[in-house]
């Protein structure tokens, strides 16, 4: 096999969702406590670079065109050995459908790993939750919550709903497709950092880590190109004055 | 034509005007020198299944009483123009100061994300116009010079790449030039490379995209000649091949100079088409390699977050580009308009 590693290497928003596990995974922290400053330019975000460029020499040279879905494609088609993939595309890829006998029988799911001696895995937990809008009458506020209460209970949940997703229940028992979900989490995975200004750094890091993974520039020159396109976005934004 | 007629006359097209082109300018002109106000950030503890934390939030009360106070959101004039993501006025200025010789400032001015994609765009508008428009006009001459009985199946055939919707088209052309693709494994085997990849090199996407450019956009110019060439004088073109004029040229001397005034309009609206070229990039997966002033402007709006005045500003900077690109042709034919009622 030529090319055995597979990942969502995408430029834009895959691509950034890859930095932010292996920077997540390396310790490193995206702003400085308690502000929208960023900091992602130091050693840490310097190894994840180093780590994901790394990885590409093992991967089909097309790597920055291939998104979660012509990944898990490559997967079923048998092009790749090993990725690091996201939790909500194993259903995909566990199923019979779309994939060689071959291949379907010896796709396994396991946990994800940690890297550079880290102690958490090089990964981030994602997880829906639900509100009520503020701008409704009080009676239909009062349905929605009822409904959606039911909706998350432990009643919905049976052999089917089970393997959909990993529920936050009581009664709740994981599906095999669930396995590396529930891995990451018994590691001790950080939830994705949900912060007001995050969705403006995503964006700067999927727009420039290409150039250093073509080589166009050294790590240091990216992490700076990505710091000053965030911080002219969120000064634009009102985040920063 | 009577003042009162002529104001009748051009009324209804006035008021379309004014509302579907003047209006939208002036509201994104507005919108480019606002930007939303200072967000009010309050450190909080979030807890969740996963532990407790301390974290910021944006406070949306206050951030709606300031919203409130002042609908349109801060007064930033020409801020958001001069910014990194932009214009980057301070960014440029600093590397004049502190660059070895021109090749590096060039080198690092294009790492600066509006002349990167300016950089791209102006090279896509100047090889694609000439080159579909070229490639139109000798489709046009060939199309004309066969049998009649043949003219319509030649002629559906040519307009093909227009009747493809642009997304899928160049979606179509994304797998074929595929390494696996049978283009791709075409050119591998020609170079005789079997490690080349279309997809990762930035010069080979460039290329591809301006073919794709090219090979989607002359059936404008095909179309447009070929009803031109219907009308070329017979007795002029009968005269010159009595004068012994070779076909060569009976079309430098009669038929092109017959066709000058469609040429003139094509540029201005393939110009004016190229210099806003998005879907290509998008369908290629290109934005690692190349980007555009409306891809940008497709992020700004569809990004994590909305950044509303950078579109705005983008946008504008667009219009100029335009402008700027089309005054040559512009001013051409406003003087030659001058010579003929003079």
């Amino acid at each position: 096999m030529e090319h055995p590693v597979g990942g969502a290497y995408q430029a834009g928003w895959n691509l950034a969702q890859e930095f932010v596990n292996m920077y997540t995974g390396m310790g490193g922290e995206f702003f400085e406590a308690g502000t929208p400053k960023v900091s992602i330019n130091n050693d840490k975000g310097v190894a994840a670079l180093e780590m994901m460029k790394a990885l590409t020499a093992y991967m089909n040279p097309d790597y920055l065109t291939h998104d979660s879905n012509a990944t898990s494609a490559e997967w079923e088609a048998g092009n790749v050995a090993l990725m690091n993939m996201w939790g909500s595309r194993t259903g995909v890829l566990l199923d019979a459908e779309g994939s060689a006998p071959e291949v379907h029988e010896n796709t396994m799911v396991g946990a994800p790993m940690t890297v550079g001696g880290g102690t958490i895995p090089a990964t981030t937990l994602w997880w829906d939750g639900w509100t009520v809008a503020k701008n409704i009458s009080d009676a239909d506020a009062v349905a929605t919550f009822l409904a959606l209460k039911h909706g998350t209970s432990p009643a919905l949940l049976n052999d089917e709903t089970m393997g959909q997703a990993v529920w936050m229940i009581p009664g709740y028992k994981p599906a095999p497709v669930n396995a590396g979900v529930m891995q990451a989490m018994a590691m001790g995975a950080k939830p994705y950092p949900m912060l007001p200004y995050m969705g403006l750094l995503h964006t700067a890091l999927g727009d420039n880590i290409a150039d250093f993974l073509t080589g166009k520039e050294d790590a240091a020159t990216t992490l700076a190109d990505i710091e000053a396109a965030y911080t002219a976005a969120a000064t634009e934004k009102g985040f920063l004055q | 034509m009577k003042h009162r007629t002529f104001f009748w006359f051009i009324l209804p097209s006035a008021t379309a005007m004014l509302l579907f082109i003047a209006l939208p300018i002036v509201s994104v002109l507005i919108q480019s020198v606002h930007a939303p106000h200072q967000q009010v950030i309050r450190e909080v503890e979030n807890c969740n299944v996963f532990g407790c934390t301390t974290t910021t939030v944006v406070d949306q009360e206050a951030t709606r009483l300031l919203r409130e106070a002042a609908p349109m959101g801060r007064f930033v004039g020409t801020g958001i123009y001069t910014d990194r993501n932009h214009l980057a006025i301070s960014e440029v200025g600093a590397l004049w100061t502190k660059s070895e010789g021109m090749g590096d400032f060039f080198g690092q001015l294009l790492n600066l994300p509006f002349y990167g994609a300016l950089a791209f765009t102006l090279t896509y508008t100047a090889l694609v116009t000439p080159l579909a428009i070229l490639l139109g006009f000798a489709v046009a001459l060939a199309v004309n010079a066969i049998p009649r009985l043949f003219r319509g199946p030649a002629i559906f055939v040519s307009l093909l790449p227009m009747i493809v919707t642009p997304l899928v088209g160049a979606l179509i052309l994304f797998w074929m030039v595929d390494a696996r693709g049978i283009l791709g494994a075409a050119i591998q085997s020609l170079v005789g490379d079997p490690t080349l990849s279309i997809k990762a090199s930035t010069p080979l996407m460039w290329a591809m995209l301006i073919v794709y450019g090219i090979w989607s956009t002359s059936p404008f110019a095909f179309v447009v000649y070929y009803a031109g060439l219907q009308t070329v004088p017979q007795d002029t073109l009968e005269s010159a091949m009595i004068d012994g004029a070779t076909r060569w040229q009976r079309i430098r001397h009669v038929i092109f100079p017959h066709l000058l005034p469609l040429t003139t309009f094509m540029a201005l609206i393939k110009i004016m088409d190229n210099f806003r070229v998005f879907e290509p990039i998008v369908s290629f997966n290109a934005g690692a390699h190349a980007q555009s002033l409306s891809y940008f402007i497709y992020s700004d709006l569809g990004g994590e977050t909305r950044l509303l005045s950078s579109a705005a500003a983008t946008s504008v900077l667009t219009i100029l580009g335009v402008v700027i690109l089309l005054s040559p042709v512009l001013v051409r034919t406003w003087r030659s308009f001058g010579k003929e009622t003079a």
